[in-house]
């Protein structure tokens, strides 16, 4: 089956994930364009983490998952059907970044929490490697706050620089796809700020799909909502739909 | 309602009470019978404190009919016997909990973990037994030297006594690792391997050590096996062919077999050197736990 069109880069058809016979992910169809800011939103325990996680391949890691249908990515070098190519795992999991609802930083130092994965991922050579960091950092704005603690254990970190360290961690390995759960959801508003900030500046070079509870949020930074139901999602809303103020929440409402 | 919350609450405060006190009697029980242990050996042992008695202890050559009671071989035998059969049980030991944790296929890691389960729980005695029916004939045969009691038949036998105390340690520490953690570097792109060698494992390391500690604490104190299959000549190894007796071995053959008074004293020398591996194991335990606060 041809890429439905060349704007697209995630395209899933008839998706299902189970828990243990339980269905999480019903029959799920969409097409998420490229370059783009997909906000999904949805009540609680809907299935957006799932969702999620299915484009990574990652629900195969949770024992008694079940994953049916077609998930198709495009690259910049082309195209996986990701439940039926042979393509890498590991590779796609690196293309496909994801930062999850809560942080969950590797129990070592700060600095270690970013060289590692671009040692063993990325295979970079030590003297690239912190210079990456930096960069990094900096973009997630954390290297003010951290750059002189790189050596201290990740843990040490409140919730929200633990987030951000995280987002700056899978950014280093420069993914393709950038999926993020609740990117900010301990983080104060000004913090926040920032954040969809550098996320409308990475749309020039990342799909992004972001799960988001704040309506706020989905109106300022969204190109397109997915409004989720019962595993399936139900609505699919352009960003000149709710341009005005109050729009979005009214279309929300009546499916919620 | 208030009376009977009333009520309740005593009566959980006299359950705890209970608990606390025994449990301080059962502390004080153990702690007044390691001390007792203690001083009688200590009390025992004095006379060997006498200058020309130690010297004859640290000796090489136990020859108790021409006044020789030297315990240096058994201490060397010791020694020898717990490093070698650790030098082959804790690789072993952590390469079956890293098979256990994900590199290996689930329905092996399952049935793994059961078959360490039950060694842990077959007699000492069976291993002895075993190996002196099937493994020391084979060694005999295969390197033709000797009688096959040997160093080599010891550590062979005694690393499978030692791998589930390294196993279940090594495997408790792996599974307090938080599956979530492991979720986040899966989907950074680490293959199982790499995660468990960078990421897991350094961050288990408590377990890894203690893991070392109470093995080698195992090793050392195990009596049966080594009395079974080491051969115990009391002497310096010079390959692993060769026979050795270690210090419980020694301890064992001497209680049983003599009752001359300079032999029973290097007893409680011997005695006095297994209870200070164990101090020290115990007091390297303590050291690893603090490490991490
Ligand atoms: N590891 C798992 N094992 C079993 N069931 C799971 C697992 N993860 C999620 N589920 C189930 O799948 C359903 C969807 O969960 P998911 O985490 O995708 O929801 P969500 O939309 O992200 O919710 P929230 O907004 O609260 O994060 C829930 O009913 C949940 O119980
Ligand atoms: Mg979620």
């Amino acid at each position: 089956m041809a890429f439905p069109s060349t704007s697209c880069s995630v395209f899933a058809q008839n998706l299902s994930v189970s828990f243990s016979a339980r269905q999480v992910i019903n029959n799920l169809s969409v097409e998420i364009s490229s370059r783009n800011i997909t906000v999904i939103v949805g009540r609680s325990g809907v299935g957006k983490s799932t969702f999620l996680r299915s484009l990574n391949r990652l629900n195969e890691e949770i024992s008694g998952s079940r994953t049916e249908g077609t998930v198709k990515l495009s690259f910049k070098d082309g195209t996986v059907d990701i439940y039926r190519d042979r393509f890498p795992i590991e590779e796609l999991r690196r293309r496909v970044g994801m930062v999850f609802q809560t942080p969950h930083p590797i129990p070592t130092s700060i600095g270690k929490n970013l060289s590692l994965p671009l040692k063993l991922v990325l295979n970079l050579p030590s003297r690239k490697i912190d210079d990456r960091i930096e960069k990094a950092l900096t973009i997630v704005h954390l290297w003010s706050e951290v750059k002189n603690r790189l050596k201290e254990p990740a843990l040490s970190l409140s919730g929200g620089q633990q987030q951000r360290l995280c987002l700056a961690r899978t950014l280093a390995l420069e993914p393709e796809i950038l999926l993020l759960d609740e990117p900010t959801a301990s983080l104060d508003f000004k913090a926040s700020e920032k954040i969809e900030d550098l996320l409308s500046e990475l749309k020039r070079d990342y799909t992004i799909i972001s799960v988001s509870h704040s309506i706020g949020q989905a109106r300022r930074i969204a190109d397109n909502v997915l409004v989720m139901k019962e595993g399936s999602i139900i609505k699919v809303l352009a960003a000149s739909q709710f341009q005005e103020k109050g729009t979005l929440e009214d279309l929300l409402n009546e499916v919620f | 309602m208030d009376t009977y919350r009333c009520l309740n609450d005593t009566r959980k405060g006299l359950v705890e009470t209970l608990i606390e006190s025994w449990l301080f009697v059962a502390a004080m029980i153990s702690a007044i019978a390691v001390g007792a242990i203690l001083f009688f050996l200590i009390y025992f042992a004095w006379p060997i404190f006498h200058e020309d008695h130690l010297w004859k202890l640290l000796s090489w050559y136990w020859r108790p009919f021409q006044d020789q009671f030297g315990i240096l071989p058994m201490v060397a035998g010791s020694v020898l016997l717990g490093i070698s059969s650790m030098l082959l049980a804790y690789p072993m030991g952590i390469g079956v909990c890293c098979c256990v944790y994900g590199l290996g296929p689930r329905w092996l890691s399952g049935l793994t973990l059961m078959i360490v389960r039950i060694m842990t729980s077959v007699p000492t005695v069976v291993y002895g037994f075993v190996s002196v029916f099937l493994l020391v004939p084979f060694l005999r045969e295969f390197f033709y030297h000797g009688s096959g009691f040997s160093w080599l038949a010891a550590t062979l036998t005694l690393s499978l006594l030692v791998l589930p105390t390294v196993t279940l340690i090594v495997n408790a520490q792996f599974e307090l690792f938080d599956p979530e953690i492991r979720l986040a570097t899966t989907a950074l792109g680490f293959s199982p391997i790499k995660q468990l060698i960078w990421v897991v494992i350094p961050a288990s390391y408590k377990g890894l050590l203690a893991a070392a500690v109470l093995g080698f604490g195992r090793a050392v104190g195990d009596t049966i096996i080594s009395l079974m299959v080491s051969g115990n000549s009391p002497q310096f190894p010079h390959s692993m062919l060769d026979s050795i007796r270690t210090l419980t071995a020694h301890v064992a053959l001497v209680v049983s077999t003599e009752a001359g008074s300079m032999a029973y004293n290097s007893l409680f020398a011997a005695g006095i050197m297994l209870f200070g591996v164990s101090a020290l194991v115990n007091g390297a335990l303590r050291f690893i736990r603090a490490g991490s606060e």
